[in-house]
């Protein structure tokens, strides 16, 4: 595989605006989730994004205005992001820099907010809506290289919550085929009613704070996120000599199919050891190379103990492991980038974070399955997530050299 | 880049299947009117047969129809499925029932409401446990996703199933985004020139200008302007034709060029 490195990065999400932050949210223990309020009729827990509401985004780029690009814009503007990407876009030239995106609802709340604003009896929706710009799926990649000026190829993965993972390895095939220098890679999932609903009718909210890998965990809490990595080619230009928390090698990627349930994981694990199978593979490394796993662990009965199971089938009880869907709360198609970025805090800080909230793991688990924090020092850590249809992404980082 | 096309299918309302829409597209014979409704496809299992959608079942049944055409088992074969609208009636009635007291929605239609559902029903169809992939880029869907196809397949050596459909949305949303004629088409794509029908793909710089569209039938030239997946006709008219072409299709600031060739025989 091209060696590809991460250059630059960001993710905003309940647990703070920015790696610095995500960074001191994890070892703090802060709580992060709260009560639904974003909903009139809402129950169970929701991390929410603080200053999406009142965020503009830059007046030439107004079209585009909606909570999903608001949350996208507010991580553009964080870490120093906008600036590295235009040094490497001063190396590369914009045209050669791709924006790989995953998202599962897009822009959809402004639909949303159309359909309720309709005159009753007119199907038609309000001149304000525009679908092309919010709820469709183009809607994220055109903002995102319109407000870092690079024109390269540009793509959505819409995998469901295993989209911005997918997006790696997309991004990880355009730069390895010549076709782009560098990708911009991440995604962006935002609040709205669609899934808050849709979550609740399959009664898989808790109606607690998400408690991953918790003997009596009951669920999840939905939450709100984006991030970008900037993602290149190892030694392809200079880099400053900064060490940054989000610096990180992209050395292995897997995915798979379940082919067993369109919204139950296959609870033998099966399509789970075979992402986790191939990213080692493609990594060429050894189970027990792993020194950390952030785990999809969404906190659901069913994902949790598939998980367990199918990381056990791997790797035995040998490596840590935690989920931190607890402070997030499951952020959908973005959850990809946000844990991405929290395995290269992972790989620089070795502090491995706990599953927050959780305290007595599922006595029916066999993995090393972090309830208190631990320091140790890893050079390689995976990142799982599985989503509806059965579609499975694992990826593998390394520790910047 | 270069691909060999290895086998086609199509479908769409009152297009049953590729040898069918050759015809068409040959001047050969006309839209059958009375065959708009889309089959069930058989290799869904039983129950989901009934229940799948307009756009399940155009999905799956192009699919079905390009692997029936070759060797290879389908659930050897990593998928690309693309689609800009994903599934408008799903996605409309969801929206629908938000705007209601309580605003619940049904659980089958939205575990169903996922962009990627065509291709998970066809991985649990087929047992499938390869890698898919999902993708929508609203009216540049056909260029983002067959070069995202063929750099797949070059990148990972082996063959893949790519597949583009869309439909039209009914409701509010479609008074938002019009889509004319369910339509879709499949292609299992393999690295390199190796078989009868070739495709080079290279992605350039700078906008480039559209390939004027060839002579197609009214309702198939309807399909191109107001289908994102119809974009691939020219591609299918020149297939059917047995003739050798060059397109453009815009892809943002940039277009990709496709050469198709068909080798000497």
């Amino acid at each position: 595989m091209t060696e590809l490195i991460i250059t630059a990065g960001t993710a905003i999400s309940a647990m703070g605006r920015g790696i610095e932050a995500t960074q001191r949210c994890l070892q703090n223990k802060q709580h992060t989730l709260q009560p639904d309020q974003f909903q009139p009729t809402g129950h169970g827990y929701i991390g929410r994004v603080v200053g999406v509401e009142e965020h503009v985004i830059p007046p030439h780029l107004a079209q585009f205005d909606c909570r999903n690009n608001r949350l996208a814009d507010m991580a553009l503007m964080t870490d120093g992001f906008i600036e590295t990407v235009k040094t490497a876009s001063a190396h590369y030239g914009p045209h050669r820099i791709a924006v790989i995106m995953g998202t599962s609802t897009s822009g959809i709340l402004s639909a949303e907010e159309a359909y309720a604003a309709r005159t009753p009896g007119d199907p038609t929706l309000p001149k304000s809506f525009h679908y092309t710009n919010t709820q469709d799926l183009s809607s994220l990649p055109r903002y995102v290289a319109a407000r870092l000026g690079v024109s390269g190829p540009l793509l959505t993965i819409s995998n469901a919550c295993a989209s911005s993972t997918r997006a790696f390895i997309d991004a990880a095939h355009l730069i390895t085929s010549g076709v782009c220098d560098a990708a911009i890679v991440g995604g962006a999932d935002s609040l709205c009613r669609m899934t808050l609903q849709g979550f609740t009718s399959l009664e898989l909210i808790s109606p607690h704070p998400a408690r991953p890998c918790d003997a009596e965990r009951d669920g999840i809490s939905i939450g709100e996120a984006a991030g970008f990595a900037l993602l290149e080619r190892a030694n392809a230009r200079p880099l400053p000599l900064e060490t940054s928390s989000y610096r990180a090698r992209l050395v292995g990627y897997g995915a798979s199919s379940d082919g067993y349930h369109m919204s139950s994981p296959d609870p033998t694990g099966a399509g789970a050891i075979r992402a986790m199978q191939r990213a080692l593979e493609h990594a060429h490394l050894p189970a027990k190379a792993i020194g950390y796993i952030n785990m999809h662990g969404t906190g659901t009965r069913a994902n949790d103990k598939m998980e367990d199971s199918a990381i056990y089938a791997l790797f035995g009880s040998r490596v840590p492991c935690s989920s931190t869907k607890g402070w997030s709360g499951h952020t959908l198609g973005a959850s990809g980038i946000l844990e991405t970025m929290i395995c290269a805090i992972v790989l620089n800080t070795h502090h491995l974070p706990p599953c927050m909230n959780s305290h007595t793991t599922d006595p029916t688990f066999r993995s090393d399955i972090l309830l208190t924090a631990r320091h140790s020092r890893s050079d390689y850590v995976m990142n799982n997530a599985f989503g509806f249809g059965g579609t499975n992404s694992s990826l593998i980082l390394g520790r910047f050299a | 880049m270069i691909v060999t096309i290895e086998a086609i299918g199509c479908w769409g309302e009152g297009l049953h299947g590729w040898p069918t829409v050759q015809n068409i597209l040959r001047g050969e014979a006309s839209l059958c009117a009375e065959s708009l409704k889309l089959p069930a496809p058989t290799s869904l299992p039983m129950n989901e047969q009934r229940r799948a959608s307009q756009i399940i079942r155009l999905a799956v049944l192009c699919a079905e129809e390009a692997c029936q055409q070759t060797p290879y088992k389908p659930e050897d074969l990593p998928v690309i499925f693309a689609s800009s609208n994903g599934d408008g009636f799903i996605i409309n009635r969801i929206l629908e029932s938000l705007t209601t007291p309580g605003g619940a929605v049904s659980p089958s239609l939205f575990h169903n409401s996922v962009h990627n559902a065509p291709a998970g029903y066809w991985m649990i169809g087929h047992h499938s446990h390869q890698p898919a992939v999902s993708l929508g880029l609203h009216d540049e869907t056909l260029p983002a996703a067959l070069l995202k196809a063929a750099i797949e397949a070059h990148i990972e050596q082996r063959s893949v199933l790519f597949c583009i459909y869309d439909a039209p949305v009914p409701g509010s949303l479609g008074t938002a985004r019009r889509t004319d004629h369910a339509f879709s088409c499949a292609f299992i794509l393999t690295p390199g020139a190796n078989g009868a029908l070739s495709l080079t793909l290279s992605f350039q710089e700078g906008k480039g200008e559209a390939t004027p569209p060839p002579p197609l039938p009214d309702v198939m030239m309807n399909i191109l302007r107001h289908n994102p997946a119809g974009h691939v006709l020219p591609l299918l008219y020149a297939i059917a034709h047995k003739r050798d072409c060059t397109l453009t299709l815009p892809y943002g600031a940039n277009h990709l060029r496709l050469a198709l060739a068909h080798a000497n025989s």
